[in-house]
C-alpha cells in the first residue's frame, strides 16, 4: 500500500468524497419538503463533482475511513479513472434529459431519489479499493435501479421489476457467500493485495455468476431485456451504458489475471463472451420495441468486453493491451448507447413522417454507425484496441478471434438495421422538449469524439486510420447494412416477415413456464399429502386453506400438542430418575 | 455496603419503584404516571452511563444477596451485560415514549399496564445483571409472571387464549430451565458466570450427566428463545397492542431466551469443552432449522405482525447459530446480532403499531400506497426490512459478515448456505411490502384517518421508529467506530477465547 505523496494534498481527498456524496446527498434532501421543488435541476449538476473528480484529481488520491462498514477505502487508479470519466459523463447528460423528460411526470420526486441513489453507488463502487465498500456500492446501485424500473407502475413494469430484484437478491447472495468464504479462510479484502483469480474454485464460480448477473452475462441476462425497456429513457440509457459496467468493473477488481495468466477461466470467459456476442444479435433481430433492441445490443456488446476480459485472464498480468482495449470498448460503448437511448426519446417525441423526425433519425445513424464500428468512428478505435490486445493469444484461438469478430461486428449492423426499423413506428408519451433534445445533442456529439480526445485512446486511433484497418472495419459493416437492406426489400416485397420474433426475455418465458408447472405438481402432492393427514387425524376443516401455508399450519398445530405434554412426560420422567439417583 | 459497586442494584430498583407506585395511581393521574415513567427511564440511562464508564475505569460492580445458605443472588456487570443492559435501557425509553402515545384512547387501565410494563423491564435488566444461574432463573420467572398481563391487557378472547398459549409454553419451559439448574446446581456447586465456563475441569464420568444437563437448559431458554418446535406462543402473542410486541415479544422475553442460551454456552459450560461435548453441532442444527423454517411460515402470512413474529422467530436464531459454531467471529456474529436484530426488529414493530393505531392497517394486502401517507414511518420501515435482509451498509449485513466469514473460518461452509437461502427468504416476505408501500396506489380511503397537524401521525410515535431506524443505520455504517455494538462484540469474544 503506497502512501499518498504530499503533494497531493487534502483537496483531493475531498473531491473523492464529494464525488460520492453529492448525489445522494441530492437524493436526501429531497425529503426536506422546501427543497424538494428544486431536486430536478440538482440533479442535473449531481454528476459533476464525479466528472471533475476524474478530470482533474491526480492518481493514487486515497480517503480511508477506518471507522465506516468494516474500514473503507476509496482511491483513483487508472482503471478507475477511465471509468469515473465515462460514467460521470453518462449521468451528467441523462440527469439534464431526465430533468426534461419527467417535468411533467407526477411521480418525479420518487424517480430521482432512486436516480440519485443509483448514481451514488455507481461512484462508489468505481472508487472503492477494498471488496466490502465495492459491495455497499454495488448494493445500492443495485436496489436503487429498483425504483427506476418499476417507476411507471403499469403491468410490464411490475413483471419486469419482479424479475430484475430476484436476480439482484440472488446476485447479492452470491457476492456475499463468495467474500466470507474468501475472507473466513484468511484472504484479503484489499484489492491491490490480490495476485490472481482467487484459487478456490467455489469463491471464483460465485463471483463470476454474480457480477455476471449484472453484465448480462446468457443465461443470467434475462431481467435486461425487460427492464432497460420499461425504464424511463434517462434510466435506460445509463442502466444500458453505465450500471451495466459495474458487473464488468466488479470482474476486472475481483478477478484480477495473475503474473502467469489462467488459460482455463480466460477460455471460459472468452466463449461466454462470444455466445453473448452473437445470442444477443440473433434474439436482438426478432424485437419490436427499438428500446429491447438496445438491450439485446447492450448484451452483445458487453459480450464483446467480455472477450476482451477472457483475453486479460488468458495472457496474464503482462496484457495490458487487453485491459486498455476493457476500458477503450467500455468507454466507446457506454456513449454511443446512452446516445442511441436518448436517441429514442428525442426520435418518438417528435410528430411521425415530420422532416424533422427523418434528419434527427440520421443524426442518430452516427452513434449507430459508431457501435457497429465503422471506419472513423470511435467503435472502429475500439475494435482496433481489441485486435491489439489479441495477438499475444496462442495461434488456434488467435485465428477463431479472427473469424468471429467481424461476424459480430455483421450482426451489429444487421441489428442497428433492425433498430432504425422499429424506431419508424415508435411514439413516446410526451413531445420532445428543448433540454431533452440539446442534451441528447451534446451527448451525441461527445461520442462521437471524445475516444480521439482521451490521451489513452491515441495509439488505437492511430492504429485505426491505417489505410488497411480501414477496409478491415468497412467490409463488416457494409455486409451488415447489405444484409439488413436486404431482409427489408424481401419483406416489403413479399409482405411476409422472415423474422421470428421471441419474447422480449427470451428464457424467462419458459422458465416462467417451468416454474408455474412445478408450483401446480407441489400444490397437487401436499394437497394430496394434507388430504391424507385430514383423514388421519379425523379433524374437519372449514374453507379452503391454501395447500401449502394449510400443511405447514396444521404440522405446527400438532408440534404444540406434541410439544407440551412430551415435555411434561419428559420433565416428570427425569424428575423420577434425579430422586432415584440421589446419593 | 459500597454505594458505588452497588449499581446494578440502583439500576433495577430505578424501574422497580416506579413501577410499584404507578399501581397505586388511578389512571386520571396521567401526568404524574408519565413523570414517573420517563423519570424511571432516565434515571437508569444515566445510571448505565456511569456504569459503563466506571467499567472503562476497571471499576467492579457486585450485589450480593445470600438468599438461602449457598446459594445468592448475586447482580454484577461484566462485558456481555452491559451490551444487554445498554440495549435494553436504550430500547425501553423509546418504547415508553411510544407506549405513552399508542395507549392515549386505550379504554383498559393504563396504570396496570404501566405498572407491569415497568416489572417487565426490571425484570429483563435482572436477567441482563444476573451473575449466577440462580439469578438468572429467578429473573426469568419472574419475566413470564410480568409480560402475561401485558398480553391479555386488552381482555378479549383472542388475548386471553394467546395469554393461556404464552403462559403454557413458558412455565413449561421453565420447568426444563429449573431441572437443568438444579442438576447442575447439585453436582457442581455455585454457579456463577465465568467466562470460559465452570465446567471444564469436571474429570470424564461426568460428561453424559453434562450432555443431559444442556439438553434440559437449552429446550428450557429455546421456549422463550422461540427454536422450534417451540415457537408456537410467540405468533399468537401478537394480539397484544404494539408496544408490547415491539419491546417484549421482539426483543426482551425473546432476548432473554437467546441471551440465556449464549450465558450458558459461554460462561456456564464454556464454549471450547461444549465442543469437545459435541453439543454444537447438534444445536446449530436446530437453529437452522428455525432459521428456515421461521421464514418460510413468515411467506404466508397477511397480517403484518403475524408475518414480523415468524421473522423474529428465524432471526433470533442466528444469535443461537453464532452460539453453536466454534470461533471468535462467529461468536462475535451472533453476539452482535442481540443488538443489531434488537434495534431492527423494534423499528418495524413501531411501524406496524403506527399503521394500526393511524390508518387502521393490519393487512400486508392493505398496504398498497402507505408509502404516500406515512412516508416517515414507512422509510423507517424500508431501513429495518432491508437490514433483516442482509443489505449492506445496515446493521443486520454486518452480523451476517461475521457469522458467515466465522462459519467459513470454522470449515463449516452448510452455514453459509442456510444463510443464503435465509436472506432469499426474506427478501420474498419483505420486499412485496415495500413494492406495495412504495409502487401502488392506495385502493380507497383508509379503515381510520388520524389526522395530526403537519406530521403523518403523533410525534411521540412518529419519533422512536425513525430513532430506532437511525440507529440500526449508524450502527452498521460505523461498525468500526469506538463504541459501536460490534466493539464490544469483539471485546466479548476476545475475553471467551483467552486462555
Amino acid at each position: 500500500m503506497n502512501p499518498m505523496p504530499s503533494s497531493i494534498g487534502w483537496h483531493a481527498e475531498a473531491m473523492l468524497i464529494l464525488a460520492m456524496a453529492a448525489p445522494v446527498l441530492t437524493a436526501l434532501s429531497g425529503g426536506i419538503r422546501p427543497l424538494r421543488r428544486h431536486v430536478p435541476w440538482m440533479a442535473a449538476l449531481a454528476a459533476l463533482p464525479a466528472l471533475l473528480c476524474a478530470l482533474a484529481t491526480p492518481l493514487g488520491a486515497t480517503v480511508e475511513f477506518s471507522w465506516l462498514v468494516l474500514k473503507s477505502r476509496f482511491a483513483l487508479d487508472a482503471a478507475g479513472r477511465a471509468f469515473l470519466l465515462f460514467t460521470s459523463l453518462l449521468w451528467l447528460f441523462s440527469s439534464v434529459f431526465a430533468s426534461g423528460y419527467m417535468a411533467r411526470d407526477e411521480k418525479r420526486f420518487r424517480f430521482f431519489f432512486a436516480f440519485l441513489l443509483a448514481m451514488g453507488g455507481n461512484f462508489g463502487l468505481i472508487l472503492a479499493q477494498d471488496m466490502l465498500s465495492y459491495l455497499v456500492a454495488f448494493a445500492l446501485m443495485s436496489f436503487a435501479s429498483y425504483g427506476l424500473i418499476v417507476h411507471n407502475q403499469d403491468a410490464e413494469a411490475v413483471r419486469s421489476g419482479r424479475v430484475y430484484i430476484v436476480l439482484v437478491v440472488v446476485g447479492e447472495i452470491f457476492l456475499f457467500s463468495a467474500l466470507a468464504i474468501h475472507a473466513g479462510t484468511g484472504g484479503t479484502l484489499n484489492f491491490q493485495a490480490l495476485s490472481g483469480v482467487l484459487s478456490a474454485p467455489g469463491i471464483a464460480v460465485l463471483l463470476a455468476l454474480g457480477f455476471g448477473i449484472k453484465a448480462g452475462a446468457v443465461l443470467l441476462h434475462v431481467w435486461l431485456p425487460l427492464a432497460h425497456t420499461v425504464a424511463p429513457t434517462p434510466a435506460s440509457a445509463v442502466l444500458s451504458g453505465s450500471m451495466i459496467k459495474a458487473g464488468l468493473l466488479g470482474w476486472i477488481r475481483f478477478m484480477p489475471p495473475g503474473a502467469g495468466g489462467d488459460p482455463a477461466w480466460g477460455a471460459v470467459f472468452l466463449v461466454a463472451g462470444f455466445i453473448a456476442a452473437f445470442y444477443g444479435v440473433a434474439i436482438g433481430l426478432g424485437q419490436r420495441h427499438p428500446k429491447t433492441v438496445l438491450a439485446y445490443s447492450s448484451i452483445s456488446q458487453m459480450g464483446l468486453i467480455t472477450v476482451a476480459f477472457g483475453i486479460g485472464l488468458f495472457v496474464g498480468s503482462g496484457a495490458s493491451a487487453a485491459t486498455a482495449g476493457i476500458l477503450l470498448y467500455a468507454f466507446h460503448h457506454a456513449l454511443a448507447k446512452g446516445a442511441l437511448f436518448l436517441g429514442v426519446g428525442v426520435v418518438g417525441g417528435i410528430e411521425g413522417r415530420s422532416a424533422k423526425r427523418v434528419w434527427v433519425t440520421a443524426a442518430l445513424g452516427i452513434a449507430a454507425l459508431a457501435l457497429a464500428g465503422a471506419p472513423l468512428t470511435t467503435g472502429a478505435v475500439a475494435k482496433t484496441a481489441l485486435k491489439t490486445a489479441m495477438v499475444p493469444l496462442p495461434d488456434g484461438w488467435k485465428e477463431t478471434l479472427a473469424i468471429l469478430l467481424p461476424l459480430s461486428a455483421i450482426g451489429t449492423t444487421a441489428l442497428m438495421g433492425r433498430f432504425f426499423y422499429t424506431l419508424r413506428t415508435y411514439t413516446a408519451h410526451h413531445s420532445v422538449s428543448k433540454t431533452e433534445f440539446c442534451s441528447w445533442i451534446g451527448l451525441l456529439a461527445l461520442s462521437a469524439t471524445a475516444l480521439f480526445l482521451i490521451p489513452d485512446g491515441r495509439p488505437a486511433a492511430d492504429a485505426m486510420l491505417k489505410l488497411g484497418s480501414v477496409w478491415l472495419s468497412l467490409w463488416p459493416v457494409a455486409a451488415g447494412a447489405g444484409v439488413a437492406t436486404a431482409v427489408w426489400l424481401w419483406n416489403r416485397r413479399t409482405g411476409r416477415s422472415i423474422a421470428w420474433c421471441p419474447p422480449a426475455g427470451d428464457l424467462l418465458v419458459p422458465i416462467e413456464r417451468l416454474s408455474g408447472a412445478v408450483g401446480r405438481l407441489a400444490a397437487m402432492l401436499t394437497g394430496k399429502a394434507q388430504g391424507v393427514l385430514r383423514t388421519l387425524t379425523q379433524k374437519q376443516r372449514e374453507g379452503g386453506t391454501r395447500k401449502i401455508p394449510g400443511l405447514l399450519e396444521s404440522w405446527e398445530a400438532g408440534f404444540g400438542r406434541w410439544t407440551l405434554s412430551g415435555l411434561i412426560f419428559a420433565g416428570v420422567v427425569c424428575s423420577l430418575l434425579l430422586i432415584l439417583s440421589w446419593p | 455496603m459500597d454505594v458505588v459497586s452497588w449499581m446494578p442494584f440502583w439500576i433495577l430498583m430505578s424501574s422497580v419503584v416506579p413501577g410499584v407506585v404507578i399501581f397505586f395511581l388511578s389512571d386520571r393521574h396521567r401526568g404524574l404516571r408519565t413523570a414517573l415513567n420517563m423519570g424511571g427511564v432516565t434515571l437508569k440511562l444515566i445510571l448505565i452511563g456511569f456504569m459503563i464508564a466506571g467499567l472503562v475505569k476497571d471499576q467492579t460492580y457486585l450485589f450480593r444477596l445470600p438468599l438461602l445458605p449457598g446459594m445468592d443472588l448475586v447482580l454484577h456487570a461484566d462485558t456481555m451485560s452491559v451490551l444487554i443492559v445498554a440495549l435494553s435501557g436504550v430500547l425501553w425509553f423509546v418504547t415508553t415514549l411510544y407506549a405513552i402515545a399508542y395507549l392515549e384512547d386505550s379504554p383498559q387501565p393504563r396504570s396496570r399496564f404501566f405498572g407491569f410494563f415497568s416489572l417487565c423491564v426490571s425484570a429483563t435488566i435482572g436477567i441482563a445483571l444476573s451473575g449466577n444461574l440462580i439469578t438468572f432463573l429467578i429473573f426469568y420467572e419472574l419475566l413470564t409472571l410480568s409480560t402475561y398481563p401485558l398480553v391479555v391487557h386488552r381482555g378479549t378472547p383472542n388475548s386471553l387464549r394467546a395469554g393461556k398459549i404464552y403462559i403454557a409454553y413458558t412455565l413449561t419451559g421453565g420447568a426444563s430451565l429449573l431441572i437443568g439448574v438444579a442438576w447442575l446446581r447439585s453436582i457442581v456447586g455455585p454457579l456463577e458466570f465465568v467466562q470460559g465456563g465452570i465446567l471444564s475441569t469436571w474429570p470424564a464420568e461426568y460428561h453424559n450427566t453434562f450432555r443431559a444437563i444442556f439438553f434440559f437448559l437449552i429446550a428450557g431458554l429455546g421456549v422463550k428463545a422461540a427454536i422450534v418446535p417451540f415457537h408456537g406462543w410467540l405468533p399468537n402473542a401478537m394480539v397484544a397492542p404494539a408496544p408490547v410486541s415491539a419491546l417484549l415479544h421482539a426483543v426482551a422475553v425473546v432476548k432473554a431466551g437467546a441471551f440465556g442460551i449464549v450465558r450458558v454456552v459461554y460462561d456456564v459450560f464454556g464454549i471450547e469443552f461444549a465442543a469437545r461435548l459435541d453439543l454444537l453441532a447438534p444445536m446449530a442444527a436446530v437453529a437452522a432449522a428455525t432459521i428456515i423454517w421461521g421464514s418460510v411460515r413468515a411467506l404466508s402470512q397477511d397480517n403484518l405482525k403475524k408475518r414480523l413474529a415468524f421473522s423474529t422467530v428465524s432471526q433470533v436464531s442466528y444469535i443461537t447459530l453464532g452460539a453453536g459454531i466454534l470461533g471468535p467471529i462467529a461468536t462475535i456474529g451472533g453476539v452482535v446480532h442481540l443488538v443489531h436484530q434488537g434495534l431492527m426488529k423494534i423499528t418495524l414493530f413501531f411501524c406496524a403499531g403506527n399503521l394500526v393505531e393511524t390508518i387502521g392497517v393490519h393487512r400486508v394486502s392493505e398496504m398498497n400506497g402507505v408509502g404516500r401517507r406515512m412516508p416517515w414511518t414507512m422509510a423507517a420501515f424500508t431501513v429495518g426490512a432491508l437490514g433483516m435482509i442482509g443489505v449492506p451498509p445496515i446493521a443486520g449485513f454486518v452480523s451476517k459478515w461475521y457469522l458467515a466469514t466465522g462459519s467459513a473460518a470454522a470449515g463449516a461452509d452448510w452455514v453459509i448456505v442456510v444463510l443464503g437461502v435465509s436472506s432469499l427468504l426474506n427478501a420474498m416476505y419483505f420486499l412485496p411490502i415495500l413494492h406495495r408501500a412504495w409502487f401502488r396506489e392506495p385502493d380507497g380511503k383508509w379503515a381510520r384517518e388520524d389526522a395530526h397537524r403537519g406530521l403523518e401521525t403523533h410525534w411521540m410515535l412518529l419519533l422512536p421508529p425513525v430513532l430506532t431506524a437511525l440507529l440500526s443505520l449508524l450502527a452498521g455504517l460505523l461498525a468500526d467506530a469506538p463504541f459501536s455494538p460490534l466493539e464490544w462484540a469483539r471485546r466479548i469474544a476476545q475475553q471467551e477465547y483467552l486462555p
